[in-house]
């Protein structure tokens, strides 16, 4: 075979799309920390080298107590006998633990309520630090309360940086960046909080209770913090605020995702999209599967095709999700976790390519995209259009026979497919077509093996009978092969989708496949390990002493 | 892919990091009695009570005595010491701008001690606590000691000796001196404002 000029290759590329993005140009979805969060960054820096130097140093302390005096004096010209108890009044309403901790407690309800919980994790957390760091802060540098004036509201403890100004701005900017939409109403929001803070600051300066520096360290934690936090850990292209429904496992594909989404299939694979839409987003809560349209081009005529975004969260969902399953239950998920969002979706890329390979009816894998390395992903593959859900299709001879044989197929390849449920079963032309295949494992164990011709059974008699189906699996399995499938089954065994379509259906179909089979002693599906045993003790171990920092922050950082 | 259930945990943490607000316990530094004006704690402590004349603070520490923590803010100064013989907050020093000692018995001070009067309450108030006030221009320095001298007769020796006053004026003049800063208050110049 010859090899291909230059002239050739350069066309391919010319006519497919694709592009090679060129060292130091930004992916399809930059991570962004934005300008002010740069800033803030800068601004907290240089707050925390001002302490260290004002402690080292006393005459700079000393000329900040001067300045700073000066300062309020002045102001101090402008106190009138009727301002006076506004402006205390003002200060006692906003630096109240009573106010501030029910725009707390307010903003956590509305988010569990919303279920927005990495949001209220990073809420949370920006709480904790501010708090924490505000008040190692005032320790550190003990400052003294403004000499040189008379003050004339309350005060409580050292005053750089101001702990009230803190707590309220970290609060306010949470309510902005949780509950807020992105937009017009967030700007509107962060002039509402804004115009909060300075009336706030300008009453504890009025009084006399903070210097100006107190105050400005002050906003730079509660503002600085927060705004660098949820830029980094909710970043609003990933994860925005809307008052749609929707899952929260899913992302938002629209804005500068959807742009990207389109940039990253042209430049990689060579597919023109012309719209991303979600679908079928309650059958998945481990991805965001998606519908793409895609251009027609010489080859072919204008389509459609299947993608999933993959983002690390599900990545820390899937750890979880096994860590919880390998306590719960020991051997019965017997792999370790993914570490990266690129395995995650490598694995599922392999996965499509080794069942096309063996020629099984799955769909055939396009590769996948970089939207953001390291952090979000795309895998892109054949979409069964026409095909419908087996739940809904007619489950004729021909259909039982593909189920069964599918499962013998993947039995004879050392495979397990481990999520066979009605939504990853379709049908078109009579024919029974497998899809999401990322749970798909080489080398399973045969109790896995085992699941998943019983999980088929149980489908496809959902659709037709136990005892036709039975007959037919005969064709394929033996007598005692399904009794094992059905010895196996039991409870977490069977996918929850699966569990509920059983659970609907007023026959007892688990228990008419077993009277069909021959006899067998139940499989144990708990088992234990010392690897189980170590995983439930450090769990134990973590919440215990979790529990024990948080009390102990109860007590100390406060 | 089935998440598992994580409401609990994240409202248990979420409502401890709610409650964070209205808890207030202090570890600022020991207020000492030694001469030291850069002190930052005594210059927050003489402005809580800008009217007091006196100002409380910590003699050195016999072995067995560790100091506890403080609060201050304005109006209230609080500070506290342990004992490993009769307890943690066997010391509890309060000042405020005054206190009441009508019926309480008024008790001889040393001849250093000259601007203080002292006053103890009835035992009988506090059966196995002592309660002192020691007034001064400006304030009132409320201590309340955890047991008796019946009880412990020298270790309420020694816990009246951990106990000392400075004079305001002291700090004033150093405060002045070395930063250049105008004190409000007793012994200062009014304050504008």
């Amino acid at each position: 075979m010859s090899e291909p000029s230059n002239a050739a290759l350069e066309r391919e590329r010319r006519v497919s799309g694709k592009r090679r993005r060129p060292s130091g140009e930004p992916p399809p979805l930059p991570r962004k920390l934005g300008v002010s969060g740069v800033v803030w960054i800068g601004l907290a820096a240089f707050l925390f080298t001002i302490a260290v130097l004002v402690v080292a140093y006393a005459t700079l302390g000393y000329s900040f107590d001067r300045w700073n005096s000066l300062s309020l004096q002045r102001l101090s010209a402008v106190r009138a006998g009727w301002l006076d108890p506004v402006m205390l009044r003002v200060d006692d309403v906003l630096s109240s633990p009573w106010t501030i901790g029910n725009l707390r407690l307010a903003t956590a309800v509305a988010l569990v309520g919303f279920r927005r919980w990495r949001h209220l994790i990073v809420f949370l957390a920006s709480i904790v630090i501010v708090e924490a760091l505000a008040y190692e802060l005032a320790i550190f540098v003990a400052s003294p309360r403004p000499d040189g004036v008379r003050i004339i509201g309350n005060w409580d403890g050292p005053s750089f940086p101001s702990p009230p100004v803190a707590s309220l701005a970290v609060t306010l900017v949470g309510i902005v960046y949780t509950l807020v939409p992105s937009g017009r109403a967030r700007s509107l929001a962060k002039w509402l909080a804004g115009g909060t803070l300075f009336v706030f600051a300008f009453a504890r300066l009025y009084e006399a209770v903070d210097h100006p520096t107190d105050i400005l360290s002050g906003l730079i934690l509660g503002i600085g913090i927060p705004v660098i936090a949820f830029r980094v850990f909710t970043p609003n292209e990933v994860f925005p605020v809307t008052y749609r429904r929707g899952r929260a496992a899913h992302l938002d594909v629209g804005g500068r995702r959807g742009e990207a989404i389109v940039t990253a299939a042209r430049d990689q694979l060579g597919l023109s999209v012309l719209e991303a839409k979600p679908i079928g987003l309650e059958g998945s809560g481990g991805s965001t599967p998606l519908r793409l349209r895609v251009a027609a081009t010489s080859e072919a005529p204008e389509r459609y095709i299947f993608a999933k975004l993959y983002a690390k969260s599900h990545v820390r969902a899937d750890r979880s999700y096994k860590l919880g399953r390998a306590i719960l239950y020991g051997a019965l998920e017997d792999e370790a976790p993914f570490q990266s969002v690129r395995r995650f979706v490598e694995y599922e890329d392999y996965t499509l390519l080794l069942l096309n390979h063996l020629g099984l009816p799955t769909p055939m894998p396009y590769g996948f995209v970089e939207i953001t390395p390291e952090r979000e992903y795309m895998i892109v593959m054949e979409f069964f259009d026409g095909a419908v859900e087996i739940g809904d299709a007619v489950v004729d001879d021909e259909v039982i026979d593909g189920g069964l044989l599918l499962v013998r197929r993947l039995w004879d390849a050392g495979l397990a497919h481990r999520d066979i449920k009605p939504a990853n079963l379709m049908v078109r032309d009579g024919k029974l077509l497998l899809i999401d295949v990322f749970f798909v494992q080489v080398r399973p164990s045969p109790w896995r093996q085992a699941v998943d011709l019983a999980n088929m059974m149980l489908v496809l008699a959902l659709r037709s009978d136990a005892k036709r189906v039975y007959e037919h699996a005969l064709k394929y399995f033996t007598e005692e092969e399904i009794a094992e499938a059905f010895a196996a089954t039991r409870g977490v065994a069977s996918p929850t989708q699966l569990r509920a379509a059983l659970k609907r259906d007023d026959r007892d179909l688990i228990r008419e496949f077993r009277e069909l089979a021959p006899e067998r002693r139940p499989v144990a599906i708990q088992r234990w390990s010392v690897r189980r045993f170590v995983l439930g003790l450090s769990v134990l171990v973590v919440v215990a002493l979790v529990a024990l920092l948080v009390v102990g922050n109860g007590q100390v950082v406060l | 892919m089935k998440r598992p259930p994580r409401q609990a945990g994240v409202l248990f943490v979420a409502a401890s990091i709610l409650l964070l607000p209205t808890c207030r316990a202090s570890s600022y530094p020991q207020l000492l009695c030694d001469d030291d004006s850069r002190q930052n704690i005594l210059h927050l402590v003489t402005q809580a009570v800008p009217s007091a004349t006196l100002i409380p603070c910590i003699e050195r520490l016999h072995p067995g005595w560790t100091y506890g923590g403080s609060e201050v803010r304005s109006g209230f100064v609080h500070f506290w010491l342990d004992s490993d013989r009769v307890g943690d907050d066997a010391v509890d020093l309060t000042m405020t701008r005054a206190c009441s000692v009508a019926g309480d018995t008024p008790l001889p001070v040393d001849a250093d001690d000259a601007g203080l009067r002292l006053y103890e309450e009835a035992i009988v108030q506090h059966p196995g606590v002592t309660v002192r006030h020691y007034v001064f221009t400006g304030g009132c320095a409320t201590v309340r000691y955890s047991f008796t001298r019946q009880a412990a007769p020298s270790i309420f020796d020694q816990a009246e000796d951990l106990i000392g006053y400075n004079l305001r004026s002291d700090h004033v003049r150093a405060i002045r001196r070395e930063a250049g800063l105008t004190l409000c208050g007793a012994e200062a110049p009014p304050c504008p404002g």
